[in-house]
């Protein structure tokens, strides 16, 4: 993270890099650190920054020349920060620098790091080859195969690094993962083979429906339910068409009535007049029984029918006598053919042919799109020895198939995002990828999946490396439903929508917060992230926006009327306090503590995830807010936070976090509206260090939108980057943030055009060798 | 609290009667073990971590030596005190900045079991160094279906950062196999017991199974090729992932040809396979310590860490009172209330550890039992978590360690006497001598 802040600033100097370059360095006899800097340092900063306190984790005396400083480039960006803002020294440090000395240091600093990236050589990074994380592996099976088999949700969580999971150097392959995805392979294909069963449909016939041969049966009552009384020769039935041949289930819900203890009921269930099966029914206490027959039928119309074998042949009233009281029959039809549609995709050419011919030609089309690039003969070859190994071994064909079919999906062609290094043909040692790898890195980026055949056919066709063709693809790609991906995993992460399902507000204080308004939030900001990238909006409408999207739910839970239904839906936001991430429920949810708010958790995540540039953590040894009653009492959660303001320790930092966190204080802790905290009035006003005033949430974000959109851009772009690359961002990608960032802002800051430039620059493109 | 008890009960309904089968009667025949050595049954190891710290005041013994009370935390361990050792004023120095600026939480769990700094990154060039369970489990490990089996019940964060700069890599993995290569841990119980108990059907014929082995055999030489010749398309890290794989497979490979027959199903008889993650923790905790058992039980492994959760863990303690994030509570400032609460949590975890020492009690091995064969270490990289301190670190050392073990005193080292030196002793023991491991500076005295 502190190389990601440090860039921040040292991009926000690249613009002037080349004016400084121009000026030929002077080498002065002592370094110039140690001349024009350490004094300064001696004088203000030493007595904190120290070994010893280590204030704010920085420690001044481990710098002792130019080039060490360079190197510490994070520590020194937070250095320049805070003598800009005049944040440090504290207020009650005793020695105070004049405005002109802190102004040399900056300057300083300013001009050491211009000539540090100007001598920084420019490359296109080298990503180290990602294993596909835990919902790249799903996707891609579900593209892969044609069926969302889901199969690794059983992985373990893949580490995040940078912010997200899909960073290549952080995601290790341990053996406990080899050992489940060769579980998963077997699962996969087995899944795939056996298809899924189509769901059976039951009709049931009420006593109504119900039919009968003779007139002297009638309707009697079993338990509270109507049934037809059979007490005489002849059956109940029904006259039923079934689809489709097969095995049919019939159910009969039968009770029998006036019987003793020795005597039984033989019924007779008969399709088409034919008995299927006669059997003795009593049952204790003459309870009701379902009983089932099961036999085979051709498609069409059919009778089903109930028969009563030995009736009552005495002369007693029709209602005593020995008897069946049927309340109602079943009819499951034969089931639909088993569904394989994964099965039929994968087992390509004549259904008959099982030659090593059709093997060779399942394999071959497999392996390609599994394996996202063609497959050399000798690959191919490989397979194939494996399916006759298996033939040899007695495995039926299918079988045989499915061992080369696992064997693919176990492979690190499939596991791993493999680019291979390749001669280098620029200067800087970098070479271009391949189209086969730029459709991968578009897909994986856009979709968090596999390519479709449409990028395939144009990589074959050799034109993913003809920019305007990737820019239609971009287009086509993030129109598509698949860009879902990019809300639920770049978004998801990039603004911690992730960690909301972890959040538990205390039942006690929030008790109207439940799993669907927390689903709901989550659904907001991901439906809102979705429309800016689908409508191209621009991307400062993540600042404030006046629409979202909302369900019954949360729109009573921000207090809007006439939103019904669980569905969400557009809705036009009026008072300016509602709109853009940093008011979604979510957000304000996911930054709070169980019992309450948290202006500094929510200043800290505006500052990490919005303007790119987090504070530094605390010093272990702070004393924490009050939280008792008497506390509480006696003051506004601001006043309260006051006090540990007053150390200096904390002050600079909190300074900046909380004036920003207390500007969302209109909203609690689950993100409701509210004037009052308590019995305190709300104070959402404060001052930005650079002396903008405002007063609650619809004015602080008019000003974020207006004057800190460059760093957000910035900060976005270096997000996005990231993601959409998989590797942490470096010294070398300075330039491309900075002009990517500029080229947006002057292109109306549209979202597409954000991921156009990102997929059109050197770093998405190519790739250095071994530095 | 009441009904999880009874689910939990119902859930395991069984594990007592195994836990009466004697040491490799019939696991070892059956299983394709090679015999027991004649010196009888093998010593395990178990590493098992708890984050943010301990409160030491109500931790560490006022006494030292044999005749000592057992403080408020450490109460419940009191049925098993002869196979307790107290092990007070150990460090974990690379734990600390030393000159790496803040990060302490994701730092002490790299370093717990590893001694080294971990080295400071989001994530671009992660790396620390192999842990101690793994220098044994490459010692011993071939011998065992599993060479280590690493257990935990959190899983890792799923956006954002972990611990100022550091890649949560280091925060939630207590195991390297490599330096750079983290062993990832399981916390599904479900997955976990169809992992052990290789997740087959019984119904399965042992032709069927054979065959079925034989596939994967050959699917493992095949990926092993292609991964082989990809090897030399590639460099740098690319290698290193390779590299990963390349021993990933070897490993699974290792294990189909030792161990052809499928574990006894006398192990898991009885046993009801878990349907997923409790939601209880205490549950959870207790269904992994089962689950561990029966693995350290049926020799399935040998060596095993256990994370209660994961380092800077801030989840609430609903279910004993503590509602507040177990982070939080820990900068308590001196807070009477605060520290109250963290004892409380202390304590709860240490009534876990004392399930599963009970259960290793409970199987009986040789002449003896399962825990006299056990050398378990329980702790955190933290002392105090408030200070951040990595000197007087909360550590306990329990089991018999095949009777070699001194036990049942509390043993005050001088400061900075680094925690790898109990490892360096341990290692010993166990048969997997080592020379150094991360910052150890000799062996530790007093419990050999």
């Amino acid at each position: 993270m502190r190389n990601v802040r440090a860039m921040v600033v040292l991009i926000s100097l690249s613009a002037c890099a080349a004016v400084c370059a121009q000026t030929p360095p002077v080498r002065p006899a002592t370094d110039s650190y140690v001349a024009n800097v350490q004094p300064f340092v001696n004088k203000y900063c030493i007595a904190c920054h120290n070994g010893k306190k280590e204030a704010g984790g920085l420690d001044l005396t481990l710098f002792r020349d130019t080039a060490s400083v360079v190197k510490s480039s994070a520590n020194w960006a937070a250095v320049k920060d805070r003598l800009d803002a005049r944040e440090m020294p504290p207020k009650k440090h005793p020695e105070q620098p004049t405005a002109a000395e802190a102004k040399r240091i900056v300057e300083w600093i300013d001009r050491e790091f211009a000539r540090a990236i100007a001598a920084t050589p420019r490359s296109p990074g080298r990503v180290t080859m990602r294993r596909l994380n835990r919902d790249e592996y799903n996707r891609t099976i579900r593209d892969l195969v044609g069926v969302d088999f889901q199969p690794a949700n059983d992985f373990p969580t893949d580490d995040v690094g940078h912010g997200f999971d899909n960073i290549g150097d952080v995601l290790s392959m341990p053996p406990i993962l080899l050992e489940k995805y060769l579980n998963a392979a077997e699962s996969i294909v087995t899944r795939a083979f056996e298809g899924e069963a189509a769901p059976q449909v039951t009709r049931r016939f009420g006593v109504k429906e119900l039919q009968t041969t003779t007139a002297k049966t009638d309707v009697v009552d079993v338990r509270f339910e109507k049934a037809r009384w059979l007490a005489v020769a002849g059956t109940v039935f029904i006259e039923c068409d079934i689809p489709r041949a097969g095995e049919l289930i019939f159910r009969v819900r039968v009770a029998p009535k006036n019987l003793n203890d020795k005597e039984s009921l033989r019924l007779a269930f008969r399709v088409d007049d034919k008995d299927v099966r006669t059997q003795p029914f009593r049952s204790q206490n003459n309870n009701p029984n379902i009983l089932e027959t099961k036999t085979t039928v051709t498609a069409g119309r059919h009778k089903i029918a109930v028969a009563l074998l030995n009736p009552d042949e005495s002369d007693k009233p029709l209602r005593e006598k020995r008897g069946a009281a049927i309340t109602w029959i079943e009819v499951l039809d034969p089931p639909l053919p088993r569904q394989r549609p994964a099965y039929d995709r994968i087992m390509i050419g004549n259904v008959k042919d099982e030659s090593k011919d059709r093997a060779n030609e399942i394999f071959g089309r497999f392996a390609f799109r599994a394996w996202r690039r063609p497959v050399t003969q000798s690959e191919l070859g490989r397979l194939v020895s494996l399916y006759e190994l298996a033939i040899m071994n007695g495995a039926t064909f299918e079988q045989a198939i499915a061992s080369g079919l696992q064997a693919v999906l176990v492979s690190p062609h499939f596991l791993f995002r493999v680019e291979t290094d390749r001669t280098p043909d620029r200067p800087d040692r970098s070479y271009s990828l391949n189209d086969w790898e730029i459709a991968s890195r578009l897909s994986y980026f856009l979709w968090s999946s596999m390519p479709d055949d449409a990028l395939f056919q144009l990589a074959k066709e050799g034109k993913l490396r003809d920019g305007s063709v990737r820019a239609a693809q971009v287009k086509r790609m993030l129109h598509d439903p698949k860009a879902a991906a990019l809300a639920q995993n770049f978004a998801g992460q990039w603004l911690n929508l992730r960690l909301l399902a972890s959040i538990q507000p205390a039942r006690r204080d929030f008790p109207s917060f439940d799993e669907s308004l927390r689903i709901a939030m989550q659904q907001e900001t991901e439906k809102f992230f979705h429309s800016v990238v689908v409508e191209d909006r621009s991307v400062l409408e993540f600042l404030d926006a006046d629409f979202s999207f909302l369900n019954e739910r949360l729109a009573k839970h921000y207090g809007i009327s006439g939103i019904s239904g669980e569905a969400f839906q557009r809705v036009m936001l009026t008072d300016g306090r509602r709109g853009g991430v940093l008011t979604h429920a979510s957000i304000l949810t996911l930054t709070s503590n169980p019992t309450r708010t948290s202006p500094v958790k929510r200043g800290k995540w505006i500052l990490e995830n919005i303007l790119g540039t987090p504070p530094p953590p605390p010093p272990p040894d702070v004393p924490d807010l009050e939280e008792t009653k008497e506390a509480i009492a006696k003051g506004t959660l601001r006043e309260r936070m006051q006090q540990h303001r007053a150390n200096p320790n904390c002050a600079t930092c909190h300074e900046r976090m909380d004036t920003l966190g207390f500007g969302f204080e209109n909203f609690d802790a689950i993100g409701g509206w509210r004037s009052n905290d308590g019995k305190f009035t709300i104070d959402a006003s404060g001052v930005l260090p650079d002396g903008k005033k405002f007063s609650g949430p619809a004015e602080l974000k008019k000003i974020l939108k207006s004057t800190k959109a460059n760093e957000f851009r910035r900060c976005l772009t270096e997000k996005l980057l990231t993601y959409a690359l998989g590797r942490g961002i470096g010294p070398g990608d300075r330039p491309t943030v900075e002009a990517i960032s500029q080229t947006v802002a002057a292109n109306g800051n549209r979202m597409e055009r954000l991921v156009l430039e990102i997929v059109q620059s050197d770093a998405f493109l190519r790739r250095s060798l071994k530095q | 609290m009441f009904h999880a008890e009874i689910t939990r009960r119902t859930a395991l309904r069984g594990f007592g009667t195994i836990l009466a089968l004697p040491w490799l009667e019939s696991l070892a025949t059956n299983s394709g073990i090679a015999a027991p050595a004649p010196s009888g049954p093998p010593k395990r190891l178990a590493f098992l971590y708890v984050p943010n710290g301990a409160h030491m005041a109500d931790w560490t013994p006022s006494a030292t030596g044999k005749e000592f009370t057992l403080p408020r935390i450490l109460e419940p361990l009191a049925p098993y005190r002869r196979h307790l050792n107290v092990l007070s004023g150990l460090t974990c120095d690379k734990a600390r900045p030393n000159g790496d600026g803040p990060g302490d939480h994701a730092r002490s769990l790299a370093a717990f079991l590893t001694g080294r700094q971990a080295r400071k990154t989001a994530g671009s060039d992660i790396k620390v160094g192999v842990s101690v369970d793994q220098v044994a489990a490459q010692h011993v490990g071939s011998t065992t279906r599993f060479s280590s089996l690493e257990i935990g019940i959190e899983p890792g964060r799923q956006a954002g950062g972990c611990d100022s700069g550091y890649s949560c890599a280091y925060s939630t993995n207590i195991s390297w196999r490599g330096e750079s290569t983290p062993n990832a841990k399981e916390i599904d119980p479900k997955q976990l017991f169809e992992r052990l108990f290789a997740g087959k059907d019984s119904r399965e014929s042992a032709i069927a199974a054979a065959k079925r082995e034989q596939m994967r055999k050959s699917i493992l030489d095949f990926v092993r090729e292609d991964a082989k010749r990809l090897k030399g398309d590639l460099s740098a890290n690319d290698v290193r992932k390779l590299d990963e794989y390349l021993e990933s497979v070897r490993e699974l490979e290792g294990r189909i040809e030792r161990f052809r027959q499928p574990v006894d199903p006398k192990l898991s008889a009885g046993v009801t396979k878990p349907t997923g993650v409790p939601r209880d923790m205490a549950e959870h905790l207790r269904v992994m310590a089962d689950l561990l058992v029966l693995a350290l039980q049926g020799d399935l492994t040998r060596i095993s860490t256990f994370v209660f959760a994961n380092e800077g863990s801030n989840r609430s303690y609903a279910s004993i009172g503590v509602p507040e994030g177990h982070h939080d509570l820990s900068h308590h400032q001196g807070d009477k209330a605060k520290q109250e609460k963290i004892s409380k949590i202390n304590r709860f975890h240490v009534e876990q550890l004392a399930y599963f020492i009970g259960k290793l009690n409970a199987v009986k091995e040789g002449n003896g039992t399962l825990l006299d064969q056990m050398m378990i270490v329980y702790g955190s990289g933290i002392g105090d978590g408030n200070r951040h301190n990595h000197d007087d670190l909360p550590i306990l050392l329990l089991g018999g360690g095949g009777n070699s073990l001194k036990s049942g005193q509390h043993i005050r080292y001088s400061r900075e006497t680094p925690l790898t030196n109990l490892y360096l002793s341990m290692l010993d023991l166990f048969g997997a001598r080592a020379d150094k491991l991360g910052d150890s500076t000799g062996r530790l005295s007093g419990i050999v």
